[in-house]
């Protein structure tokens, strides 16, 4: 290669690292926050959560190239992260918080939505809070990737490396769960409903 | 959509169907707009079903866009290791002029994104240890404390309203500006509070749902952001809410002691050990961790440079008699073993 040559060849490079540097980064910007709160959902450490979501980038950053040919990003990307935190949970015991510390593989916060404090009364989010804590971790973690992802059943059957139906069964188990715990209180949730939404 | 026999729905019919729920969640859906006009007697599940998806969609906390240059760098970090320690000799001419071109990148991407930032709103943000003292567009001064965001209105001096974010601690001494006659107001917004000012020097810190303000000079107008409540201040005073609680509380203000950050001082008089964990977390970003829980209720009373830690560690063990040991990010505060006596 002559020396122009080998300059029109380093044009050539930057230009595409820089085109395939901004896809990731797009791609980047529009998932980590799902990705970094589904992770901070796991009994492990911060570090060990924050390390697997960096390996997972740095996994997708090699297949740069070949983005377009996944389907759902964003259901791949959850799968991908769930596998690695499972299989390093599973085998790096010392990363692991102590069983007292932390209830449970899942933990929702519900009371911390802003929007719904405003819409229900403090009493009755509790209701809801402790009906959520009765569910088994996979029920909570369907019930996270639907509502808090709006990940569609099959996406979370792809995530959760289950099937479809089961996924539909787990989903329909929790709300008549949560519906059950929460039944004797309808009269008060109906009366707070019409005052809202009429 | 496909037909559903939506006379037979129940209330986890309702919720669990996709269409409902992207409908509640705020999607355009004339669909769901009219159902009940089509399905009257539907009426009661249909409201308790919407009331189960909104309090089941939790809106989570988002990472600071600190954070998220952090997490970025350290994938871009953990690929360029990766393809180091995969390329060995053969390889290695092509992959330099690759390697010096990417990082020539990242920096460059860097400056695109904060250019970008800059011709839309303007961010400061200050890591744990460090203090910045700047200026902005309509001649304000910001002092801003460790571990702080304030995200800014673009072209500051010509707005009506110049208004600023604040998630962290700051100090302002608001420049007072002249707008067509009036005087244009200065507004500070944290999660639950917003401070309105005319010119003044004010401190705000707005941590975990907990808004404070401390008013050195002049007069502001602070309002609760949900109820509205409002009420004007007076220099030397400071006015609490507490997400909780939810009503402002007012009080005389310690002036020194709020504004200790400013020259790098912690002031501590009669502090609960809790609330000075919470001050190491948000400065140093280390977490502390009692191993009784009495422990945090323990009084203390100090007054000490940021920059030594060290002090600070060892004025709490002499005081209360116990040992404070390093685990990585975390300080344990632990009793010291009596037994030995």
């Amino acid at each position: 290669m002559d020396r122009k040559n080998i300059q029109q060849h380093n044009l050539h490079l930057e230009q595409s690292t820089a085109n395939s540097m901004r896809q990731f980064e797009k791609v980047y910007h529009e998932h980590i926050d799902a990705l970094h709160n589904y992770g901070m959902k796991f009994n492990a450490n911060r570090e060990l959560i924050e390390d697997c979501v960096q390996d997972l980038f740095a996994d997708l950053w090699e297949k740069r190239n070949k983005l377009d040919t996944i389907v759902s990003l964003r259901s791949y990307l959850l799968g991908a992260l769930r596998r690695k935190l499972l299989r390093k949970i599973y085998s790096d015991r010392e990363y692991v918080y102590d069983a007292e510390e932390y209830s449970g593989f899942f933990e929702m916060h519900l009371l911390k939505n802003a929007e719904a404090e405003m819409a229900l009364a403090e009493e009755q989010l509790v209701q809801i809070n402790s009906a959520f804590a009765k569910l088994t971790e996979k029920q909570k973690e369907v019930i996270y990737l639907r509502f808090y992802n709006q990940l569609s059943y099959k996406e979370i059957a792809e995530v959760m490396a289950v099937q479809t139906r089961t996924v539909y069964k787990l989903a329909y188990r929790a709300i008549d769960m949560l519906k059950e715990q929460i039944s004797p209180y309808t009269p008060a949730l109906q009366a707070l409903l019409y005052w809202l939404i009429c | 959509m496909n037909k559903e026999n939506y006379e037979t729905y129940q209330l986890s019919d309702f919720i669990l169907d996709e269409s409902f729920q992207a409908w509640v969640q705020g999607k355009h859906d004339p669909f769901w707009d009219h159902f009940l006009d089509e399905y009257p007697e539907k009426n009661n599940v249909f409201k308790e079903a919407r009331l189960m998806v909104e309090a089941l969609s939790v809106s989570e906390q988002k990472l600071s866009v600190t954070e998220k240059e952090n997490y970025l760098a350290a994938i871009y970090l953990k690929a360029e290791q990766r393809e180091k320690s995969r390329d060995k000799s053969p390889y290695l001419l092509p992959y330099w002029k690759y390697a010096a071109s990417l990082t020539a990148l990242i920096l460059l991407s860097g400056l695109v994104y904060y250019f970008f930032l800059s011709t839309s709103f303007q961010y400061y943000e200050t890591a744990y240890q460090e203090t910045q003292r700047f200026q902005l567009a309509d001649g304000t001064e910001v002092v801003l404390n460790a571990n702080s965001t304030l995200k800014v209105l673009p072209d500051l001096q010509d707005k009506d309203v110049r208004e600023v974010w604040l998630d962290g601690e700051a100090f302002f001494k608001v420049n007072q500006l002249m707008q067509e006659g009036d005087s244009s107001t200065f507004v500070v917004h944290t999660p639950n509070l917003d401070v309105q000012v005319l010119g003044t020097h004010f401190n705000v810190k707005s941590r975990d749902g907990n808004t404070r303000v401390m008013l050195e000079e002049g007069s502001v107008k602070v309002a609760n952001v949900n109820t509205r409540e409002n009420l004007l201040m007076s220099p030397g005073e400071a006015i609490e809410l507490n997400e909780r609680e939810g009503k402002i509380k007012k009080e005389l203000a310690k002036e020194s002691k709020e504004l200790a950050w400013q020259h790098n001082y912690f002031i501590f008089e009669n502090e609960s050990l809790a609330d000075v964990a919470a001050e190491i977390y948000q400065y140093y970003g280390i977490q502390v961790r009692f191993e009784e829980a009495e422990m945090r209720d323990y009084i203390f009373t100090a007054e000490v440079s940021r920059e030594n830690l060290p002090l600070l560690q060892t004025l709490i063990e002499e005081a209360f008699d116990m040992r404070i040991k390093r685990e990585g990010n975390a300080m344990i505060f632990q009793k010291t073993n009596q037994d030995s006596f």
